[in-house]
């Protein structure tokens, strides 16, 4: 298994239930439903800062191999750098109030 | 004075905050009225609203009937056509056109599925706030969209036709159209899983239940004082549960050695004959069982959990399905459930985490924690009533900090950790 592989067998089993045996294991056979593969959507969101096009929700058809494709994917096309430095910039035009604020919500 | 029309849809955790939310519009001196299903008659009139049946007491019925078939497979297009879903859609823009008094009135709906106060606010000019009652609602938001579009986009179409509004409108602008999102539910149980986009507002745990009578039935006390407490188990007032929920959530309580108080409206769905230990009430007053019980085992419903949550009774959650699993996995990040998914439902299973979750020391209170926020149940609703009524005012112009917040939706908890890293840096540097 890829360490992209790895970690979405790890998310699914604790998402599922079940381990999952091999790459070829599909999501939806394992007992996922719509709103479970959601919750996996969040999670690839918030390890990866990639938002995996919602279209998997419906395809019926997703193995561990073609999510960790897709997440490959994602992280190869996602313009992280440029985001984060666009972001840090924009920081120097806040209050130190709003700084504390935002830090607040943060913990 | 403005007139509140508020539309929601779903079984007690969907239905009651909304009546509690009129609740608060109708005591700042706002008109209210309630659009919801027949069943839900009752309470509107004791709060005082308006009420306008989207439904009958026998097709309400049916629809929770139909429900437990969405969890195994059944698909939302026939779901929605053999409920009369578009129908009712069409009917409740009928009656929010109705009441709308121009310049003077907000459109206020269940998230995701109100889409008659979305129509109802393009066609006629009035602000729309829509209410998410569980964080799961938020998270499938772009899904939901994409099933309006891909999967029920011919009865949408043609609701939007006969409403006389433009059929090919952008779908991506009137299902973000809403002025006002609310979430239901405190910051910490917010960052105990997914985060909420930033433009959503949190508020806070509404506690639907708080106004209720806490009368007990006839020989409770006495269950309820006995030489060993009660483990209370419910699966909510829906009927959308995994088949085999109420037996291993009884036999768990059981082989724990405890006498179960079974808690379910439908009698169909809890098991027959009921085994020896186990009392059946079709309904409990909540507030006034849960602090007496030695825990609840629990379908991991949102109502159901914050109930337990302000009661301190220790929760184990068999969570299926919709928004429970979300739930349960939030409250036990924080040490204040325990949870199993499905295929762990075992009574052995149920009974060794009752008895970690009895066992467990209560938690200390962190300040503005779980345990330490009882302002935040009573003044939640208070807030999003004053939120919803500021939308006839002008809205408030975008901050730098907002948009902000709106990027940081986008961002892994590491990248976020970096820009945090960064904004305690610039402190150093100024307080320096």
């Amino acid at each position: 298994m890829t360490a992209t592989e790895t970690a979405v067998a790890a998310m699914w089993a604790e998402l599922l239930g079940v381990t999952p045996g091999s790459v070829d294991d599909d999501f939806f056979e394992l007992g996922g439903q719509s709103l479970t593969m959601v919750r996996f959507l969040a999670r690839v969101q918030e390890t990866y800062g990639i938002e995996l096009p919602v279209d998997l929700l419906f395809t019926g058809d997703f193995t561990i191999a073609e999510a960790a494709r897709a997440i490959d994917r994602g992280r190869l096309e996602a313009a992280d750098d440029t985001e984060i430095a666009a972001l840090l910039a924009e920081l120097e035009s806040l209050s130190d109030e709003d700084v504390l604020a935002l830090l607040a919500e943060e913990d | 004075m403005a007139t509140m029309l508020l539309v929601t849809h779903g079984t007690d955790g969907d239905v009651l905050p909304f009546v509690r939310l009129g609740r608060e519009l109708r005591a700042g001196g706002h008109d209210v009225t309630l659009l919801t299903h027949a069943h839900y008659a009752g309470h509107a009139a004791r709060a005082g609203l308006d009420f306008v049946a989207i439904d009958t007491q026998a097709a309400f019925e049916r629809t929770l009937a139909d429900t437990p078939e969405l969890l195994d497979g059944l698909g939302w297009p026939e779901f929605y056509e053999r409920n009369g879903l578009y129908e009712q859609m069409t009917l409740e823009f009928g009656a929010l056109a109705a009441r709308h008094r121009p310049g003077r009135t907000v459109l206020v709906g269940r998230h995701t599925s109100a889409l008659s106060v979305l129509f109802a606010a393009e066609a006629l000019g009035a602000p729309a706030a829509w209410v998410a009652v569980a964080p799961i609602q938020l998270m499938a938001a772009r899904g939901a969209l994409h099933a309006y579009r891909n999967l029920l986009a011919d009865g949408i179409v043609r609701v939007r036709r006969e409403l006389g509004l433009d059929p090919a409108a952008d779908w991506d602008a009137w299902f973000a159209s809403a002025r006002l999102e609310l979430g239901l539910w405190p910051r910490w149980f917010d960052r105990a899983g997914a985060r909420s986009p930033a433009r959503v507002r949190l508020t806070g745990f509404p506690l639907p239940d708080d106004d209720q009578d806490d009368t007990l039935p006839p020989g409770l006390d006495a269950t309820l004082d006995g030489p060993v407490r009660p483990v209370l188990v419910t699966g909510g007032t829906g009927r959308m549960l995994h088949r085999e929920f109420y037996t291993a959530a009884v036999e768990g309580g059981r082989l724990a050695g405890r006498p179960v108080l079974l808690v379910v409206r439908h009698r169909d769905l809890a098991p027959d004959p009921l085994p020896p230990g186990v009392s059946w009430y079709p309904r409990l007053p909540f507030r006034a069982v849960m602090p007496r019980v030695a825990a609840l085992v629990h379908h991991g419903g949102i109502g159901t959990l914050s109930r337990a949550l302000r009661a301190g009774t220790p929760q184990v959650i068999l969570a299926h399905g919709v928004d429970r699993p979300d739930n349960a996995e939030r409250l036990e990040r924080l040490g204040l459930a325990s949870w199993l998914p499905a295929p762990r439902w075992t009574p052995e299973e149920v009974s060794a985490l009752l008895t970690k979750e009895i066992e467990r020391p209560s938690q200390a209170g962190e300040p503005g924690g779980p345990r330490d926020d009882a302002a935040l149940y009573d003044t939640a609703l208070g807030e999003a009533a004053g939120r919803i009524a500021a939308l006839l005012e002008a809205p408030a112009t975008e901050t730098p900090a907002d948009g902000i917040r709106r990027r940081l939706d986008h961002l892994s908890a590491e990248q976020r950790r970096v820009v945090a890293e960064r904004l305690r840096g610039r402190l150093a540097r100024r307080g320096s």
